[in-house]
């Protein structure tokens, strides 16, 4: 057996036969039992290259170099040692499920190599215990939540046996708690069974304190950095902002501390976590000042309200599926205002979307009701945008509705342009990455000219950069436009930076509404990164902006 | 799981069972053997399910009796003893008689149907067959996983536009147009998703070797005992119920109903599901051989 589970040697690709490359000279070396991350902008080419490392899955082009797996060319393997060597987890956990059940789906790709039926039972069953789904091993598939759906993705690829595990973006459908809960398991699959994992992922914050291996592609498809987490993250100091925005929060404050001057050690590594961060962030105050307590306390950054302007209200609404399910929404109270972005959080199935629902009036309160102001156009985005896509080219989806929203070709290329999306015009869009097709569904919805504008999660799946754009766009049309933005999310860290209210459903009602900012300072565990980590040292520190906003003001204090 | 011991035998067993009380059901509509049907398998379904579930199954299957018999004997005078006339329209007691019976036929194969719900669920189906039709299996499978994805995607796709243009236009043409445009939206969206599923299959080998199964269901002794009693039983009422079923009419005068074995041997049929709860009443311990053999051993060591 080879040194090295994975090997690329001046790999190069392109697709089709004489287009441009998207992948230059490619290589590395990846030891058995390793973990790697394998970082880049959307559009560098990660999942090409991932699924070059197995045939079956490999995107068709022309490709230069050599790959190595186990030492040898995944094309000359025979079917079976083909399937089994490299296991495949793919982003959507929906998409990914064949059978109807759960113990059927453990065995399916065994059942398809042809294994025999005594040992089929020993491995299935050793799986199930290892990833502990004894308790829905007889569960149909689409009774799964999200996280339970990839977990069992995961084992049914695990139970192949697989030397090397290859993920691509396994966590951006899952809500944050689904997706720690992933990463924990995966951890164990590499620590416990030794399965080398290769992972492509832009939650930087769960993966980088369990990888010992990051590849960093740049934008035009070169290997730009391959070595540890802390050489990647020095790596991404010095370089472009947007992959800024993607590092953990505890790093982004290490990097502002050291710009600002105020790092404890030059060379020390930089923090990932939040305990390491809260670390950090200490002895940055213990070099400067001897006690190390508190010293800088700045005035919570000036966040002014719009004014009070209830366009849409939800009053005590009661709210179930069907007569003999228990209720979804419980007496809510809810108001909705012009000229102000508000965040709706929650667990999983705590009912943002039912009430979403409700508000854009497709369901029918039981009990209570939704009031309105006169001639108000209410436009709802649900979470799968793709929904609303029928043409084959962008810019003749978005002319779709123009006889009832009464706009034409100008107002759409206005609105490509607003939304920079000129480039894309002619594409279609089930081809869109995931932030251009939030984009674009977002014009299309503009283009009817809606005033309140409700959003079932537009940040799922979406990374650093796509993020921060969809942020912009929503700020700006309710400080510019003057229009009511609502948004369910998990992202915390998005409803600290773009929301002006925060409002917590629990119990199935809306426990509490607040200032997004007040709202994250007083709670312990369900705030942002930052606010954990600058508690009780930078206070009022919600934000990476906060911060760097605070170490200016409080820049002199500290120095003294 | 269903309850009762029945159920956790061999879908075989179970299948060939269900086969054999509906085919017969459906075979005859000799009163006894009619009788006798409808009442182990209401027997059965009460066990299964409680009086409360039988209780709505009849409450369907009692008009169902009556609205046949009643038909029956408006449109068929072939009988003898005739009860009422009016006009063309004769109501004879055979005719009546006729129409309960097939009623009651109807009635059991309705109780066999439930019956069958509650003990074979889909996976024992499939199992069935997946042996011998692996691709047919799977297909069953993964039509049983795609139904309910498809349902949840088109009430996705119906929420998103209805908020959008739901409000816009309410006239008739305009829902048929959403519905012809949701269709498909649907289409393009299950095509993105069969490929991505297509590809999780090649990933995982499929194609790479002749398909095996999975086996969640294992033969043992007693399901063998049960399978050959089983069959037994099936060839003597076939012979028996022909017989009887041959010697009986209703028109031109309903026959009398003549004892035969035939009945005792379909009842022991139909009974299975309930004799097999003989299991319950053994003693949990049985001596073995191989227990009295290590006794010996013991003893001749004991002796040395």
């Amino acid at each position: 057996m080879s040194e090295y589970a994975l090997e690329m040697q001046g790999y190069a690709f392109s697709y089709g036969s004489t287009g441009a490359d998207v992948l230059h000279d490619i290589t590395f070396a990846l030891e058995n039992g390793s973990f790697t991350v394998l970082c880049g902008a959307s559009g560098s080419g990660k999942s090409t290259l991932l699924r070059a490392l197995k045939p079956e899955l490999a995107v068709a082009g022309t490709s230069k170099g050599t790959v190595r797996v186990l030492g040898d060319d995944p094309h000359l393997l025979s079917p079976v040692e083909s399937a089994t060597r490299v296991g495949f987890v793919m982003q959507d956990p929906e998409n990914q499920i064949v059978t109807d059940t759960v113990w059927h789906e453990l065995a399916f790709g065994l059942e398809s190599i042809g294994m025999d039926t005594q040992t089929m039972r020993r491995r299935v069953a050793e799986t199930a215990h290892f990833f502990n789904i004894g308790s829905w091993f007889d569960r149909r598939t689409t009774d799964l939540s999200g996280g339970q759906k990839q977990l069992l993705n995961l084992a049914a690829i695990v139970v192949m046996q697989p030397a090397v595990l290859v993920l691509d973006e396994p966590t951006s459908q899952l809500d944050p708690i689904a997706a720690k809960g992933f990463f924990d398991v995966l951890e164990r699959v590499n620590a416990e069974l030794g399965i080398t994992v290769v992972i492509t992922e832009h939650r930087l914050e769960d993966v980088l304190p369990i990888a010992d291996r990051v590849l960093f592609l740049d934008k035009d498809g070169t290997l730009a950095y391959d070595g540890d987490a802390d050489g990647f993250v020095r790596v991404l100091a010095k370089g472009d902002e947007g992959l800024f925005a993607a590092l953990p929060a505890a790093t982004r404050m290490a990097m502002l501390l050291e710009r600002a001057d105020k790092s404890p050690k030059k060379h020390a590594p930089y923090p990932i976590t939040v305990r390491e961060g809260r670390a950090y962030l200490a002895s940055a105050f213990v070099t400067k000042h001897k006690r190390g307590r508190r010293v800088v306390e700045p005035p919570p950054p000036e966040r002014t309200l719009p004014p009070d302007d209830v366009v849409l209200r939800a009053k005590d609404v009661w709210f179930r599926y069907t007569r003999d399910m228990p209720f979804v929404l419980r007496g809510v109270d809810f108001d909705l205002h012009a000229g102000r972005v508000a965040a709706l959080v929650g667990g999983n199935g705590s009912g943002k979307s039912t009430l979403l629902l409700a508000l854009a009036g497709i369901r029918r309160p039981e009990r209570g009701r939704i009031i309105k102001a006169r001639n108000l156009h209410v436009a709802l985005m649900t979470q799968n945008p793709k929904a609303l896509f029928v043409r084959d080219r962008l810019v003749d989806d978005l002319l779709e509705w123009s006889d009832l929203g009464g706009y034409s070709l100008s107002d759409v290329n206005d609105m490509l342009e607003r939304f920079g999306l000129e480039q894309l015009r002619a594409r279609h869009p089930y081809d869109l990455s995931g932030g251009e097709t939030q984009k674009a569904a977002l014009a299309k919805i503009l283009l009817l000219g809606p005033d309140v504008l409700l959003l079932d999660e537009p940040t799922k799946g979406l990374d650093a950069p796509a993020k921060a754009q969809v942020g912009a766009i929503l700020s700006d049309l309710a400080q510019r436009e003057g229009k009511a933005v609502l948004l369910t999310t998990h992202d915390l860290e998005f409803v600290a930076e773009v929301a002006h209210t925060c409002s917590m459903l629990f119990g199935h009602e809306v426990t509490c509404t607040q200032d997004a900012h007040g709202f994250f300072l007083d709670n312990l565990f369900y705030s942002t990164p930052t606010a954990r980590i600058a508690r009780g040292m930078l206070d009022g520190c919600v934000t990476t902006a906060d911060l760097a906003a605070s170490l200016d003001l409080g820049g002199g204090t500290c120095n003294e | 799981m269903a309850k009762g011991l029945f159920a956790t035998y061999h879908p075989a067993v179970c299948m060939l069972f269900f086969l054999a009380a509906i085919g017969f059901a459906f075979s005859t509509q000799h009163p006894a053997y009619v009788v006798l049907s409808c009442a182990m398998s209401g027997a059965f379904l009460v066990y299964l399910r409680g009086g409360r579930t039988f209780l709505r199954t009849m409450g369907t299957c009692v008009p169902l009796v009556v609205f046949v018999g009643l038909l029956n004997s408006l449109f068929n005078a072939a009988g003898a003893t005739i009860l009422w006339q009016w006009g063309p329209f004769s109501v004879c007691v055979e005719g009546l008689c006729y129409g309960m019976a097939v009623g009651g036929m109807l009635t059991a194969v309705l109780l066999w149907f439930a019956c069958y719900n509650e003990v074979m669920s889909e996976d024992k189906f499939t199992y069935l067959f997946a042996r011998r039709l692996p691709t047919v299996s799977l297909m069953v499978t993964m039509i049983s996983r795609w139904t309910p994805r498809m349902v949840s995607r088109g009430r996705n796709i119906y929420n998103s536009q209805e908020a959008l243009i739901g409000g816009y236009d309410q006239s008739k043409r305009g829902k048929l147009h959403r519905g012809v445009r949701m269709a498909t939206v649907l289409a393009g969206i299950g095509m993105e998703d069969s490929i991505q599923t297509a590809d999780s299959m090649s990933a995982r080998g499929y194609g790479s070797a002749t398909r095996t199964s999975y086996a969640r269901f294992k033969w043992h002794a007693c399901e063998r005992v049960a399978l050959g009693a089983l069959g037994a039983l099936v060839v003597a009422n076939a012979t028996l119920l022909a017989t009887d079923a041959e010697a009986f009419t209703f028109y031109p005068l309903v026959s009398p109903v003549e004892p035969s074995w035939g009945y005792a041997t379909y009842a022991l049929m139909l009974g299975m599901p309930f004799w097999v709860e003989i299991e319950r009443l053994r003693r949990p311990w049985r001596e073995s051989s191989f227990g009295k053999r290590r006794r010996t051993q013991l003893d001749a060591c004991e002796h040395e």
